[in-house]
Order: structure tokens, then C-alpha cells, then sequence
């Protein structure tokens, strides 16, 4: 407030109020604070009516951090950030050598594998082993029956083929039971035919059988003649 | 006489799914063994030696090691149920993978050749009422993780609801005289629709004064009431005496 009477008094500002409320006022004083006070409240209320716009106002979204480029410039170079380019996975993936999977391969593989077994049903049992023992082995149980005379087995085909899933394996007896019921150790054999053959040596049954049936079917034959005319001259002489 | 340790045998798979024929002098009928290197009863076992694979490879490691596998020969004068087979019966609806109740496991012989059947996927629950077989039953099992055996009266199935689940096939051997109900019993209880049954039959346990033929008929009769659908019969003429099996299939309705 700059009135002259103010400064040649050496009032203080904070005394301005006392200043007022004295009747001393000229009619211009009194019209310059009047249109002072109309311009302040002309202030105030265009303030107000700025603020009730301001009050609808949407504050602004936070859209958070950006994600940063892959690619950053350094100057007048760009660089690209190589551990992003790539997640680590894929790069794991990458260092390895790529396993092609031919479906047609997978399944011949597949049943391939299925062939090679019996199937989960029987334990997946092996493909037999034709090796010439096992045929050999195979043919003599076809005719098992010539064996033992006091042993009876079912017929049997004679051109029967091997089975395709089959193993051989060796009789382990029960703990409690006798030495009846084991092969001393020093006379197990190999294979089937090794042990028929050597209970032949022992008892010699087969080649007697052989003999017995030879005598029978050569009995007239060209053979047994010359036996018998053989015998006769033997008797003139 | 019989086959002795240290023989040669060819093994070949049976036609029943998870049941083995050893051949040699005579034939056997063998079951893989699920815990090698033990025979449960005294029975003779059969060791094969797998040959070194070198086509299969572990894991890079070299050539598949070789290995042995072990089965065990199944007595048909010690169970029924290989009995049966050797008589020839068509189905005995057990298989590698399958959950079988049987019931009257007594010591758990024929149990242990059912759990080298259905395998290490498959699951025996075995129902014995006497406590002195249980416990054989109970030490055979320890053995074998695919066996629960189950100390209780099998005419009480809800007893044992806890333990058992869905079965695929119900065995019973319990010769009482109420065997058919007891079988039915458990069938409404635990069996699955088109589950089988196998029932082996002793005639004189039944009705000791009527002829066998008569008994073995009003017992199928009984299976029919109970909703098994009967599908053959068969006695165990050179094993046992006056004894039959029959199979059937468990029926919802109809």
C-alpha cells in the first residue's frame, strides 16, 4: 500500500489496520481500496470457478517402466543386448545337436521293439536265440517221447517250429529238498542234448534200441542174406 | 523222479497272459518271479541268464549288463488255480497289471504265483480268516509289495472296505458251505462291471452226502442269483478229487 502519509509518519506495515480504521480517509483512498476489494474478489471468484474445473480433472495413469529396447545407441554405434535377444532355454536348446524324429522311423522303431519281445503281457520274454544249440536242443524235445519209456507226453508235431519268444534256463532245486533232487555239479551239462547224451553213455539205451529196430528191418534184406549164405558155406566147409 | 536241479529247460510263454512253460524231460508251468533268489513253499525255480545286449544302450553308459531272471515252478497238486490251467480253462482273467481279491489265501502259496502274475503294476489283496495261516500270509507278503494281506472273515467284506479298491477278478477258495454268497458278497462290494470270477468248488465241503455233479450245479445256480453270469466249469480230475472250477463274469443287471 503506498500511501504517502504511511512513510512520513514511520508507521510499520503491521499497523496498517489501525492505519485504516481511522476516520482520516480521503474519498480517493476509499475508491482505490473499493476497486482494490472488487478486483480481489473478481480474482477469487474466477479462481473458484478454475478449481471446480480442476476438481473433474482425471488424474494422469502411471504407466510404469518401459521396457527398455533391445537394441541401444552408443554414439554413433548400436548394440544389441545378446542376453535378451534369446531366453536362456532356447539358447541351451541351441548349443545342443537337434534330434530330428522321422515319424515313419519312430514307429518302425516302435514295433521293431515290440517285435524284439514278448510284450508287457508275458514280462517282455526275448526273441528266441537261434543259435544251433537251442535248434538243436528244440528238435530232441519234439521227440522227447523216444526218451524214457515210462514217461507219456502229449503228441506232438513233428514239424513244429521253434517258438519265437523263448529262453532256456536252468532248474535251481528248493533248499529243503534231497540230493535226489539235483545233478551233482560235475554233471551238468550245457544243453539239453549234452545232458540226454550223457545218461546214453550210462545206460547205452538208445543204441541198443537202434540196434534192435536195425536187425528187424534189414531181417530179409540184401545184407542179411549174404550173412546167411556166408554162414552156410561156412557150414559145408 | 521230476525235473532236478541243474537241468536244462526252454521257456515259452503259456497262453494265459503273465503264466510261463518251462520244457524239458516234462513240462512245468512256471510264473516270473517277483522277488528272485527265494522260493516261498521249497519250490523249485528256473534262473535265466539274459545275454549281454549290446544293441541296448543305458543311457550312454555301454551295453545293457547281463542280467538273470528267475521263475518259479507252479505245483497243480499244491493250487487250484494252476489246476485249472493245466485242465485247460478258457479265461482265468488275470494279467500282468490286474487287481485281484482272492479269497481263502491260506499260507499264501498259490497267492505268491497270482502276485508274479498281475506283476509289479498289479495288486493282490488277500483274505484269510485263520490267524495261524495269516501269518505265513503276512510273512510271504513282505516279500511281495503288489500282496495286502487281509487277517479277516471274508463274509464280512465292509471289514476290509479301507483296504480294498476296485478289483478287476475275484478268486475264492473257501470251501464253506456258503461259498456262493460270500463270493457275491464281496462281487457286489469291490468287483468291477464285467469283472471275472473264478470259484473253485469243493464238493464235499458244500454238501458231503449229494453227488458232486449235484453240488457243483446248485452252487453255479447260486452265482447266477448273484448276478455272475457263469461261463464254463471244469473238474480238477488228475490234481483233486470231486473238486470243480467255475469262471464267470460279474453282471450290473441282466
Amino acid at each position: 500500500m503506498a500511501v504517502p502519509t504511511q512513510q512520513s509518519v514511520g508507521l510499520h506495515a503491521h499497523d496498517a489496520d489501525t492505519f485504516y480504521d481511522s476516520d482520516d480517509l480521503s474519498d480517493e483512498q476509499i475508491q482505490t481500496l473499493l476497486q482494490e476489494a472488487e478486483t480481489r474478489i473478481r480474482e477469487k471468484q474466477t479462481a473458484a470457478e478454475n478449481h471446480s474445473a480442476a476438481a473433474i480433472r482425471i488424474p494422469k495413469l502411471k504407466a510404469g517402466e518401459l521396457a527398455k529396447p533391445y537394441v541401444t545407441k552408443n554414439g554413433e554405434v548400436a548394440i544389441a543386448d545378446q542376453t535378451r535377444l534369446l531366453d536362456n532355454e532356447q539358447r541351451l536348446l541351441s548349443n545342443k545337436p537337434r534330434r530330428v524324429e522321422d515319424p515313419v522311423v519312430v514307429q518302425q522303431k516302435k514295433i521293431a521293439e515290440k517285435k524284439a519281445t514278448a510284450g508287457a503281457d508275458w514280462f517282455n520274454l526275448p526273441k528266441t536265440e537261434l543259435t544251433p544249440e537251442f535248434k538243436r536242443d528244440f528238435q530232441l524235445m519234439k521227440m522227447r517221447a523216444a526218451l524214457d519209456p515210462h514217461r507219456h507226453y502229449k503228441k506232438e508235431n513233428a514239424k513244429a517250429v521253434p517258438p519265437p519268444f523263448a529262453q532256456v534256463g536252468t532248474i535251481i532245486e528248493g533248499s529243503t529238498e534231497y540230493f535226489s533232487a539235483r545233478v551233482h555239479n560235475k554233471d551238468r551239462k550245457r544243453t539239453f542234448v549234452d545232458e540226454v547224451l550223457a545218461s546214453e553213455n550210462s545206460t547205452g539205451r538208445l543204441k541198443r534200441k537202434y540196434a534192435e529196430i536195425q536187425a528187424t528191418k534189414t531181417s530179409g534184406k540184401k545184407a542179411h542174406y549174404k550173412a546167411l549164405m556166408a554162414k552156410r558155406q561156412k557150414k559145408k566147409w | 523222479m521230476g525235473a532236478k536241479g541243474g537241468q536244462k529247460v526252454i521257456l515259452e510263454p503259456h497262453r494265459h497272459k503273465g503264466v510261463f512253460v518251462a520244457r524239458g524231460k516234462e513240462d512245468l508251468l512256471v510264473t516270473k518271479n517277483i522277488s528272485p533268489g527265494e522260493s516261498v513253499y521249497g519250490e523249485k525255480r528256473i534262473s535265466v541268464q539274459n545275454s549281454e545286449n549290446p544293441k541296448e544302450e543305458i543311457n550312454g553308459d555301454g551295453p545293457a549288463p547281463a542280467t538273470t531272471t528267475e521263475y518259479r515252478v507252479w505245483n497243480p497238486f499244491r493250487s487250484k488255480l494252476a489246476a485249472a490251467i493245466l485242465g485247460g480253462v478258457e479265461d482265468i482273467y488275470m494279467k500282468p497289471g490286474a487287481k485281484v481279491l482272492y479269497l481263502g489265501a491260506a499260507s499264501g502259496t498259490s497267492v505268491s504265483h497270482v502276485a508274479d502274475i498281475v506283476g509289479p503294476t498289479g495288486v493282490v489283496y488277500a483274505v484269510e480268516f485263520s490267524h495261524r495261516s495269516g501269518r505265513d500270509l503276512i510273512n510271504m507278503a513282505t516279500r511281495r509289495t503288489n500282496v495286502i494281506p487281509i487277517v479277516e472273515d471274508a463274509r464280512h467284506p465292509l471289514r476290509y472296505r479301507m483296504l480294498v479298491g476296485m478289483v478287476d477278478c475275484i478268486f475264492a477258495d473257501v470251501a464253506q458251505p456258503d461259498q456262493a454268497r460270500i463270493v457275491g458278497l464281496n462281487a457286489h462290494l469291490y468287483l468291477k462291471v464285467g469283472g471275472g470270477v473264478v470259484v473253485s468248488i469243493k464238493a464235499n465241503c458244500i454238501d458231503s452226502t449229494a453227488a458232486p455233479e449235484a453240488v457243483f450245479a446248485r452252487e453255479v445256480q447260486k452265482m447266477r442269483e448273484e448276478r455272475i453270469k457263469p461261463k464254463e466249469q471244469l473238474t480238477l480230475e488228475p490234481f483233486e478229487r470231486d473238486h470243480a472250477v467255475v469262471c464267470g463274469v460279474y453282471q450290473r443287471s441282466g
